[in-house]
């Protein structure tokens, strides 16, 4: 009997207000939504009919009005000298292409080896212009023989020459 | 099972000290990595601090090349290990070998010496240095300089060669090497030695000198000698004040010098000695500095006696003492076996002679004065009349004493069962040679100031 009257209580303070609209979300525009999607895609950089690198990304959204792409899901890209030899590979978990200047920025967990060299930072950008591989971060490189470690770096996309600030070099004996 | 992990966990701990060891750490403004004519290179520049264990480098730039294993240190370079400091310009380090070089100009400190080149090397795990080129070496008692330098920091040694010189407060050695002990203060000098005394000009030469700075004792036992430059003055009879050089030089074959409780000097074996119209033939001089005394004496029986030359003079006994007052000789004592001749300056086959027991004679500004004759005493003395020979007198008592005049016999007084016999210029004349008393010897052995001087000018010590 006290459950019937609860109940009806109930149904009675419900039904005597004003309607109820749904939210509206205004904050959401169009040039959030991609313009192109795709999924398990390669993409080919290449110059003069040679190829200069090829991107391998999970997930690619292409955003025309905002001149950028947004890569995720595991990206790898090979990089590629003049004579079409692999030099570099670069991963990491997420990037970003500025489509004006075709520059390519790694994100999180980002890991660049080549021959014996492995670099690994959180950020870093591969410069179309000149073809340099740089990052204002805190950036480790690692080889068998010495360690580097330092901010901001800048390197050619083969990782023979390189600058990188602050440092702390490791070495060993043998190898001085 | 315990025991297993126990030693698992010492050899663990074993690997981790070495690679401790082997590692090398940079830090600094920034690193280039390049690779030029094919070798990998790092460039690390501003503030850099390389740390292998205890040694640490700071510089403004070091460059290394991987594949030559060294590192070049460009501006203001300074390598510390422990108390250690290595100041350079520019210079290298061998992480496998933990040595560093510079041709730069080098300076080490090490709270004991100083030390400073034009080039040096410094090894780390043995603490040596090797140093080149104008190198110096500065401690609290002396300065060195050599052409090359090896210093051994654990045992604090240091060897020097080419064109060594030691200068302190005392002496500058001059050697061809030179191997200082510093903690235990032994010098020992090779090759072209000299000593130059500060205070008294003497010159001390040889072929190898020791020197025991803590029992203040030096020995030379390479053919030793000593030249010392000085001057006497002397009065003539018209007041006239004459300043002479008066070089003294001493020839032997072992030289010791003795600086406590007494200062000592003493030359043994062949000593060779001249001074002015002095000259000495013995195997053992003592000069006895506080007591102005030198004593030369006759080493063994089987020995020579030694023997003493003064202008025109000739000594000989065990025994020669002489007393120094002013550097000028003041007292000569001859003791045992004394024996004295004189040869006439014109007349050079008549030498006058005295025997006894024992002989002192007196000196007044270096000229003899009188001469006491102890013992058993002979004489023959030639007389002269205006300078023309006039026979000689024999004659003999228990003591005797002869007067001067300008070095020439003056008077003859003889004292104790006196006796004596003239002979007449006939039967003198052309038989010189049947008046001589036993064991008369004049010796043509005077030392050759000459010859002794080939000695020295075979040592190349001017070039220094």
């Amino acid at each position: 009997m006290k459950r019937i009257l609860l109940l009806i209580f109930l149904l009675l303070t419900a039904c005597s207000g004003e309607r109820v609209k749904p939210p509206i979300d205004r904050t959401f525009q169009d040039k959030d939504i991609p313009a192109q999607e795709s999924w398990n895609s390669v993409v080919t950089f290449s110059d003069s009919g040679k190829i200069r690198a090829i991107l391998y990304a999970g997930h690619i959204r292409m955003y025309p009005e905002k001149n950028e792409t947004l890569l995720d899901s595991s990206i790898k890209i090979d990089f590629y000298d003049i004579n079409e030899r692999k030099t570099t590979t670069l991963t990491s978990k997420r990037g970003r292409v500025d489509d004006l200047t075709n520059d390519l920025f790694a994100i999180d967990s980002v890991v660049a080896v080549s021959d014996s060299v492995t670099i690994t930072t959180d950020e870093m950008m591969w410069r179309n212009k000149d073809r340099k591989i740089v990052s204002d971060k805190f950036v480790t490189i690692l080889s068998p023989k010495e360690k580097i470690q330092g901010y901001g770096f800048e390197s050619d996309q083969n990782l023979k020459n390189y600058v990188i600030y602050n440092i702390t070099y490791i070495t060993r004996r043998d190898t001085l | 099972m315990i025991k297993k992990i126990l030693i698992m966990i010492f050899s663990f701990s074993l690997i981790s000290f070495a690679q401790e060891k082997e590692m090398i750490t940079v830090i600094g403004d920034s690193l280039v990595g390049k690779v030029v004519n094919g070798e990998s290179i790092r460039e690390v520049s501003g503030n850099v601090i390389l740390t292998q264990g205890n040694v640490k480098i700071t510089c403004r730039k070091a460059i290394q090349y991987l594949s030559r294993n060294d590192a070049e240190l460009i501006g203001d370079v300074v390598a510390t290990q422990d108390t250690l400091i290595i100041k350079t310009e520019r210079g290298f380090y061998f992480g496998n070998l933990r040595k560093t070089s510079s041709n730069s100009g080098v300076t080490l400190e090490d709270k004991k010496v100083v030390l400073t080149a034009e080039q040096g090397e410094y090894f780390f795990d043995e603490d040596k240095a090797v140093f080149q080129k104008n190198v110096r070496l500065y401690d609290t008692a002396s300065t060195l300089t050599s052409q090359q330098l090896t210093y051994l920091r654990n045992e604090d040694r240091a060897i020097a060669t080419i064109d060594v010189k030691i200068i302190d407060s005392l002496n500058t050695i001059f050697a061809d090497t030179v191997d200082h002990f510093r903690k235990k203060q032994i010098t020992i000098a090779s090759g072209n030695v000299v000593i130059k005394n500060n205070s008294n000009n003497s010159l001390v030469f040889g072929e190898h000198l020791e020197d025991y700075r803590e029992s203040k004792y030096t020995i030379i036992d390479k053919l030793p000698m000593l030249v010392q430059v000085d001057t006497s003055k002397s009065t003539d009879s018209l007041g006239f004040e004459t300043v002479r050089l008066d070089t003294l030089l001493i020839q032997c074959k072992v030289m010791e010098v003795f600086r406590e409780p007494e200062q000592k000097f003493i030359a043994t074996d062949s000593v060779r000695i001249i001074r002015d119209l002095f000259a000495s033939k013995n195997d053992l001089t003592v000069y006895l500095k506080d007591e102005e005394k030198i004593i030369t004496q006759k080493i063994s029986d089987e020995h020579n006696q030694p023997i003493l030359w003064y202008d025109n003079s000739q000594l000989t006994g065990d025994s020669i003492t002489i007393y120094i007052e002013d550097k000028k000789i003041r007292q000569l004592d001859v003791d045992g076996n004394a024996f004295m001749v004189s040869q006439h300056k014109n007349y050079l086959n008549r030498f006058d002679q005295s025997s006894a027991t024992g002989i002192k004679m007196f000196f007044n500004d270096n000229k003899i004065q009188r001469a006491e004759f102890f013992g058993n005493v002979y004489s023959i003395y030639y007389l002269y009349e205006e300078d023309q020979p006039n026979g000689l007198m024999k004659a003999n008592s228990l003591d005797a004493a002869i007067l001067f005049e300008d070095n020439e016999v003056s008077e003859v007084k003889l004292f104790g069962n006196p006796g004596s016999e003239y002979y007449p210029e006939q039967q003198v004349s052309g038989n010189e040679k049947t008046f001589q008393l036993p064991k008369f010897i004049f010796s043509d052995e005077r030392p050759d100031k000459q010859k002794m001087y080939e000695q020295i000018n075979r040592i190349k010590w001017q070039l220094h």
